[in-house]
């Protein structure tokens, strides 16, 4: 399925003879997707691509440099059936979405698209999500029925709730939510810092030296193990959030995730996985995919 | 029902929205063994115009994603129909990337307008290029006097798009590894070894390229006179020479040309930063000149 090696093209032949596009109503708004069905009779599991709730302007259903159409035929070729989307406010769905705030994920969206795939005949399925879209996935999982496998991508660990991505100024500002965590005394050293680094940056891009996970990250990932759902996480050494990753992985999040033996994968690949700033990077994260959901589907048949 | 090599729709997804009652028809058509996807938004009053909206390419294209589809939605509700397309290997649609070339998309611009003047029944046309889309824009109407075009922030001259992009990704590149990627020259071999560069993780192949370095905006549009709406986006409040030399240009060729400068947005951020946003005064003011178009006729 891969392109031979020393081709980076995952563009090449691309065709779209199964594409089919689809309005989901998610309460007041319509979502919109693209359907990739194999050209044969597909296979058990269909595959839900979720992006992050800010994806750019251009929305998931494309991704940066159309990766997740690239993605979806070629996870079709190999006979999964692929829904790509944007959510609400980005691409063409309907709605506003002006800010990147983690304390608002859309799962209500998620929900929404997997009752009409459901309803289409698709009850095995695998989230795979990308930054914003690996925490909503990481948040929906529980209550998603029929959950065959889950992949998180370059998935932020910052805390729910601590400010909004200002994305004129492109810098995250508190919010509400976030002051409020100063009375929780879970969020309180995480809040108190957050506000210092933003004194500090004003202005200029900030960084967050949040030195633990989130009680909330932890429970949700830790369910996904519990329930003994394959997963795999997948970084790029190049992404902004890998280096806070790594410290995570050496506390409590590495003891929830060893706890998962078997079922948990992490993959970090060379390069800007976050971003796919290159063909190299999309082939490669492409190629790891399609391993990943062989592995996934053969595991859960067994 | 076929248009020459074009059939459709072949699969169509429709919403009508609930408060405005403007219906959106998402498509997938066949033209020349491929899937073109375009999305046509339709007033619920006969249409007085038909908008093509032709977007840009490369990061800019899903920078810009958003305005392209806020304008559809809005010109719908002001009476316009408008068609966006996704040109042949980019986006939703197939088709060979590789040998594509901005004569290609101009194609796949006109077939959309083809299928939108069939399904509203409309035979009045605009096309509305947004950057390199105007010099799409412009090969999609050269020769043809009746369509007014509407330039937004546009590339006049294809050969200095390139080096732009590129700049883009050093900038990008510099900024989040400490580094530059490729010099221009290191790209333009890379082209001529490989027949692609990968810029930004999109692939710039040869073709695309040559017809990108070949193409100018004023040389197509220049050829026949006919209304244009030429709008700079930018930081500061002063004609860029470039739009003051294409303006001059069409206007001496006979044109109307209606120039309209919008500032307070960055257009450099429209390659790599999540930081375009919906411009309603770019919209508005698209809107009003559309008006005076019928009050022309």
């Amino acid at each position: 399925m891969t392109a031979p090696v020393g081709t980076p093209r995952v563009h090449d032949n691309i065709e779209a003879p199964y594409d089919t596009p689809l309005w989901v109503r998610a309460g007041s708004e319509m979502l919109f997707g693209v359907l990739t069905t194999p050209a044969g009779p597909p296979r058990q599991q269909a595959v839900v691509l979720v992006a992050p709730h800010f994806a750019g302007a251009a929305g998931g259903a494309l991704e940066k440099n159309y990766f997740n159409v690239a993605l979806a035929r070629s996870l079709a070729k190999a006979g999964f059936r692929v829904f790509r989307y944007d959510m609400r406010g980005t691409g063409d769905s309907t709605g506003m979405e002006r800010e990147f705030n983690l304390g608002r994920l859309h799962t209500d969206g998620l929900f929404a698209v997997v009752a009409e795939l459901r309803r289409r005949g698709m009850d095995k399925l695998v989230l795979i999500g990308k930054c914003g879209g690996a925490r909503t996935v990481a948040a929906a999982a529980r209550r998603v029925p029929g959950l065959q496998g889950a992949v998180l991508i370059s998935m932020p660990l910052l805390p729910p709730g601590m400010g909004t991505h200002d994305l004129n100024h492109d810098r995250i500002r508190p919010s509400v939510g976030m002051l409020l965590g100063l009375l929780d005394g879970r969020r309180r050293l995480a809040v108190l810092r957050a506000l210092w680094a933003w004194l500090r940056g004003t202005g200029r891009r900030m960084r967050w030296p949040f030195p633990r996970v989130h009680p909330t990250i932890l429970r949700q990932v830790g369910d996904l193990i519990r329930a003994r759902v394959p997963l795999l996480l997948l970084w790029g050494n190049n992404d902004g959030d890998y280096a806070n990753f790594v410290r995570a992985t050496k506390g409590a999040l590495g003891t929830v995730l060893a706890q998962g033996r078997a079922c948990v994968q992490m993959r970090v690949l060379d390069g800007n996985v976050h971003e796919w700033t290159s063909l190299r990077i999309q082939q490669q994260t492409v190629a790891c995919l399609e391993k990943w959901m062989e592995h996934a589907a053969s595991g859960r048949r067994r | 029902m076929p248009i020459g090599t074009l059939t459709y729709p072949v699969r169509t997804a429709t919403r009508i929205d609930e408060t405005n009652h403007v219906r959106e028809d998402a498509m997938f058509v066949r033209r020349d063994g491929s899937d073109l996807f375009c999305v046509l938004y339709r007033p619920q009053t006969p249409a007085r115009r038909t908008v093509v909206l032709c977007p840009s390419f490369s990061k800019e294209a899903g920078m810009l994603y958003r305005l392209e589809v806020d304008a559809a939605r809005a010109f719908a509700v002001r009476g316009y129909a408008a068609v966006r397309v996704h040109y042949r290997g980019t986006g939703h649609s197939g088709g060979d990337r590789e040998t594509a070339t901005l004569r290609n998309w101009a194609d796949d611009a006109k077939a959309a307008a083809d299928i939108a003047t069939e399904l509203t029944q409309s035979g009045s046309l605009a096309f509305c290029g947004i950057r390199a889309g105007a010099l799409v824009a412009g090969l999609a109407v050269a020769g043809d006097t009746a369509i007014p075009v509407a330039l937004w922030e546009p590339v006049s001259d294809g050969r200095r798009y390139f080096p732009a992009f590129v700049r883009a990704q050093n900038v990008f590149t510099l900024a989040t590894q400490g580094r530059l990627t490729k010099t221009l020259d290191q790209v333009r071999l890379e082209i001529e070894t490989d027949g692609y560069a990968d810029v930004l993780g999109f692939p710039v192949y040869r073709a695309l390229y040559e017809s990108l370095a070949a193409c100018r905006l004023w040389e197509n549009l220049a050829s026949e006179a006919r209304s244009i709406l030429l709008v700079q986006v930018g930081v500061r409040n002063e004609w860029k020479a470039e739009h003051v030399a294409l303006g001059d240009v069409l206007a001496a060729a006979g044109s109307r040309v209606e120039r309209v400068m919008i500032t307070g947005e960055d257009p450099s951020k429209w390659f790599v930063i999540a930081g375009a946003q919906s411009s309603a005064r770019l919209i508005e003011t698209t809107l009003g000149w559309l008006g005076r178009l019928e009050g022309a006729r």
